[in-house]
């Protein structure tokens, strides 16, 4: 175990020193960058672990929460009213969205530090995914005014070289977000092929968005002014910020199609298509920062 | 009857897991940190085992190389049910070592894990 150094960092350390020009004077200075690059290592580590504790110690007992009311409102302790069972609906709720908060947060540090774990697949159906999803959601829909559906293309659609977790997520994003807003009418998922890429959109019927909240959109925690409808609560405003994210390092790009106030808005991404240019391009550029991240973590790793 | 062996070091876990289990008419032993793992893993060779990760004595994935190392018990199911993230290092290792479901404990309520026991117990 490598001795941990408490000194703390300093900008001028060394950038802002004139070097003269004798080999010593550069030794000195190689010891100087080498023993300030150890330090950043170790504070890097330590950042890494402590995210991952952090997150740990924080899950655990939101899943003790969620889980004990969850057989609560099974029935597991005995016969509960309906006066009780509205008030746990509500606490599961909530900590559902803390949950979602501390992924949401988790995925953040990880995309910003260069961490994320892309598990690329070259053949993903981004309709199945949709179909997926959208049968998850019946019982969510059910109790209200809205039709969520999957429009199949006439004509079948290439498969996208992609992380097939992230873009459930991203799925998941763009849907509840449409559903959030829509407090009647419809959800409709249709896709469509774009040159080399595969074209999801979600249009939705809701309540659209104010012209200057569009810009501010895939920023991290922007949030509309208006409250949610239905039984989907507010998030966090990281969701199409992170959603922006995984697109974009998957080759494809997010955006707003279309949005007027009370009509509704579609939100669309485009994701390479298998074997296409870009899909290539993609998946060699993920390959080198993954092996990049394996020598660092060899780097790091070792007593 | 059939007997699940769960390996988790936080006692309200524990305990939630113990009504739900005897809620649905299962067995289910505990162990409440690594070392102790292993050895009830041995003693009683339970039917399935549900493992977390971040265990005081022994990490859990040195359990699961411990299990898969010994022949009586190489064929035991795991679920791994952790806090830590799926696309983590830890779980990974786990996942290359074989194991049936690794699930994040937030993700799912206790029923949902008594049907993915049900499920790997009968198959």
């Amino acid at each position: 175990m490598v001795k941990e150094d408490q000194t703390p960092l300093k900008d001028e350390t060394i950038y802002n020193k004139r070097i003269e020009n004798t080999p010593e004077a550069y030794k000195k200075a190689i010891r100087e960058l080498t023993h300030l690059y150890l330090r950043l290592r170790q504070l890097d580590k330590a950042k890494d672990e402590f995210i991952s504790i952090a997150s740990h110690e924080l899950r655990n007992p939101m899943a003790i929460i969620k889980g004990n009311i969850s057989m609560i409102l099974a029935g597991d302790a005995g016969l509960v009213n309906n006066e009780v069972k509205d008030i746990l609906t509500d606490v599961f709720v909530a900590v559902e969205r803390q949950i979602r908060l501390v992924n949401e947060l988790l995925d953040i540090s990880r995309i910003e530090a260069g961490t994320m774990y892309f598990n690329l697949k070259e053949a993903v159906n981004v309709i199945q995914l949709s179909d997926l999803l959208v049968n998850s959601l019946k019982g969510v829909v059910q109790m209200r005014p809205v039709i969520i559906k999957v429009e199949k293309p006439l004509k079948e659609l290439p498969t996208v070289q992609a992380d097939q977790d992230k873009v459930s997520q991203v799925l998941i994003n763009l849907v509840t977000n449409a559903l959030k807003f829509t407090s009647k009418g419809s959800v409709i998922m249709s896709f469509y092929k774009n040159g080399d890429s595969v074209v999801t959109c979600v249009k939705d019927s809701g309540q659209g968005i104010p012209e200057e909240q569009k810009e501010l959109l895939f920023r991290k925690f922007s949030k509309p002014a208006s409250a949610s409808v239905g039984t989907i609560t507010a998030g966090s405003g990281l969701g199409l910020y992170i959603s922006k994210k995984y697109i974009e390092h998957l080759g494809g790009q997010v955006w707003l199609e279309s949005s007027k106030l009370g009509e509704g808005s579609t939100f669309c991404f485009s994701l390479p298509i298998t074997g296409s240019s870009k899909a290539k391009e993609v998946a060699e550029e993920i390959k080198s920062l993954q092996s990049l991240k394996a020598l660092h973590e060899n780097l790091k790793g070792g007593p | 009857m059939s007997k699940v062996l769960l390996i988790e070091d936080d006692s309200l876990f524990v305990k939630m897991y113990e009504k739900k289990f005897s809620h649905e008419g299962l067995e289910l032993e505990t162990a409440l940190d690594g070392d102790e793992g292993v050895e009830k893993v041995r003693s009683t060779v339970p039917d399935l085992i549900i493992l977390d990760l971040m265990l005081p004595k022994m990490a859990g994935s040195e359990v699961l190389k411990k299990i898969k190392e010994d022949p009586k018990t190489s064929g035991i199911p795991v679920i791994v049910l952790t806090n830590l993230n799926t696309s983590s290092d830890e779980v990974a290792e786990c996942v290359k070592l074989g194991v049936k479901e690794t699930l994040l404990k937030t993700d799912v309520t206790p029923s949902q894990v008594i049907e993915l026991v049900r499920k790997h117990i009968a198959s």
